[in-house]
């Protein structure tokens, strides 16, 4: 699937590990896109849902990886699979549907029809091919791998991929504390938001992985207004104590917890406290006792938020937030793609407060999520100059850190939060992997 | 073919034209404290994300994730918000907003006290920078209440006509 994309570009200047700059050139440049989407996306695990987004035999929902549009849906045999979303024979969408059940699909155009497996069961012309025509390698063009981690379902375009275990590596001990909790896991709560912002995809993955110096310029407002749900200083003592982490393979995130265990496990109904103190380890339930929010970012595109809520200000606090993807739809435009998960053993009215929670803080229209969205677009938009795309972007305060031994989880822990060590292991990262022909 | 009878009085339909109007004409002032007089307690507000739906399975598939699902309280904290500039900065300058609102068509509610009201809504949102700004097509179904002689927001189910928002944000009521 490789395309020799021309690569004439000094990735050892562009990404500068000296002085912690960054060319502004990788945010904003067409050829540095394609060679993204070739290099980057074509050839890692991408994220393409929850399963329980598709719990029944035929149940589908289309998504995208890369500049490729995929159908996900679960076979009559129950197993998941996921299929380019065009027809081998003309090229028709196999379905306009967002999300649907099905036995099979009927190509519109031609009546090329495949079964929920993929497999092609006729051409509806099939005598013309006088039994020439290889059906069994003209099912629906299949991802090349897909496994799922804790309801979690990711696919890659890759044979040579590791596998998606090794591929998340540590970052499944982080996504298992805020997504893979319970015996019973999580569930989505409604099909995704979707939007679009005229941004680059790697500005939302910095900033969730893990951009800690923007949080108080940028969020001040709902921050001091008390929206969120543990008391103002505690969450300036929290910011002060907590460790980002920086994960082999390009994972990243930041778990701000309170000091000590006080207000523990804010935000979590007292049901749920013992199911995920017989699912997670003690390390990682200290943790999860502790966080007032936590940001990550799953290489290249997968992050999540949560953090202790209360936009109603009435004084109970719900612990919530979304997990996205930055889908590129082209160097300056992303397609946020926004689940809204819940343990699905809690009560309906918790799944409820999650919801709400989650929409009004970091939706396509929370406090928090419109003043972030607004930056990143306007980054993009000067960054495009001519003049300007010959600049760099600063991240020296990487430089002045090492890593810390005192955290309790695995990666390299950086204290305090603050500096950009781990946004700027992001892009070396980036860096090696672009840079791989 | 007759029009359905909808059962309202000319007076009736003008204060719930008037309602209409005069609440947009706040939101594009920016005016968001004083819309919060306009609103029962027990007010319902959102704003729904359809998804593409099939034209031949029986099944309707169920909506996105709202976009706003707010109640009073919620609603306080955003105009606290879009309120003071020192608190927004996708507001901070503010928005040129303008809230279109057309095709407004009156019935009796499910209540005695209550209007039961639908309107087109086109919003423009922009702020120079993202030139050309933005039109967001909404439709909304509000339920008005009689409340001292007065109208009351009291329910407002709205649904975007985007089913992927080709904006990066709505930071304005609609």
């Amino acid at each position: 699937m490789l395309q020799a994309t021309d690569d004439p570009f000094n990735w050892d200047e562009l990404i500068d590990e000296k002085r912690a700059h960054a060319s502004t050139r990788i945010f904003v440049d067409e050829q540095i896109y394609a060679l993204e989407v070739e290099r980057i996306f074509n050839r890692s695990w991408l994220y393409l849902g929850h399963a329980t987004e598709i719990p029944n035999p035929g149940d589908f929902v289309t998504r995208r990886m890369g500049d490729d549009l995929v159908i996900l849906i679960r076979g009559n045999d129950g197993k998941p699979r996921a299929f380019l979303n065009h027809c081998r024979h003309r090229g028709s969408l196999l379905t306009k549907l967002d999300n649907g059940n099905c036995d099979h699909f009927v190509c519109p155009y031609h009546g090329w029809t495949y079964t929920n497996a993929g497999q092609l069961l006729t051409t509806s012309y099939d005598d013309f091919y006088q039994g020439k025509l290889d059906f069994a390698a003209n099912g629906m063009r299949e991802v090349a791998q897909l496994d799922s981690h804790g309801g979690l379902i990711f696919a890659t375009w890759d044979v040579d991929a590791p596998t998606l275990s090794d591929y998340l590596g540590d970052a499944k001990w982080y996504l298992d504390i805020y997504f893979n909790r319970t015996p019973g896991g999580m569930e989505v709560l409604a099909p995704p938001q979707r939007w679009i912002v005229d941004t680059n995809w790697k500005l939302g993955a910095l900033n969730f992985g893990t951009d800690n110096q923007h949080l108080h310029p940028t969020h001040t407002g709902p921050t001091a207004m008390g929206i969120l749900g543990a008391p103002v200083p505690d969450v300036v003592a929290a910011l002060g104590s907590s460790y980002q982490v920086s994960l082999d393979g390009g994972h990243g995130c930041v778990n701000t917890t309170l000091p000590n265990d006080d207000l523990a496990y804010l935000g979590y109904p007292k049901e749920l406290i013992a199911l995920y103190e017989q699912t997670l380890t003690p390390e990682q339930l200290i943790i999860l006792r502790r966080n007032v929010v936590t940001v990550g970012n799953v290489f290249p595109y997968l992050a999540w938020i949560q953090v202790t809520l209360d936009t109603e200000r009435k004084g109970t606090a719900v612990a919530a937030g979304t997990l996205r993807t930055w889908q590129p739809v082209g160097p300056h435009k992303i397609e946020i793609t926004s689940w809204y998960l819940a343990d699905r053993e809690a009560s309906e009215p918790h799944k409820q407060a999650v919801l709400n929670e989650g929409l009004r803080t970091f939706g396509m229209s929370g406090m928090f999520e419109e003043d972030d969205v607004d930056i990143w677009s306007s980054i993009a938009t000067a960054g495009k100059g001519s003049i300007a795309r010959t600049g760099t972007m600063n991240f020296e305060t990487a430089l002045n850190f090492e890593p810390v031994d005192d955290f309790p989880g695995p990666g390299r822990a950086y204290f305090p939060m603050l500096p950009e060590c781990e946004q700027f292991n992001l892009l070396k990262h980036w860096k090696q992997v672009i840079s791989r022909r | 073919m007759a029009l359905p009878q909808t059962d309202v009085s000319d007076l009736e339909f003008r204060a719930a034209y008037e309602f209409l109007i005069y609440e947009a004409r706040l939101f594009d002032a920016h005016q968001y404290q004083e819309w919060l007089d306009l609103v029962s307690d027990d007010i319902q507000y959102q704003l729904l994300l359809p998804t593409v739906q099939s034209a031949t399975d029986a099944q309707a598939r169920p909506a996105s994730a709202p976009i706003f699902r707010e109640n009073r309280a919620s609603l306080e904290a955003r105009v606290e918000q879009l309120s003071n500039p020192m608190f927004t900065v996708s507001e901070n300058p503010p928005s040129r907003s303008r809230h279109f609102v057309t095709n407004i068509w009156v019935e009796r509610g499910a209540q005695p006290d209550e209007l039961a009201v639908s309107s087109n809504l086109l919003v423009y949102r922009g702020r120079g920078f993202d030139l050309p700004g933005h039109y967001f097509p909404i439709v909304r179904n509000d339920v008005l209440r009689k409340l001292n002689g007065e109208l009351l927001l009291s329910r407002r189910d709205a649904e975007s006509d985007e089913q992927i928002i080709g904006s990066r944000s709505i930071t304005l009521l609609i």
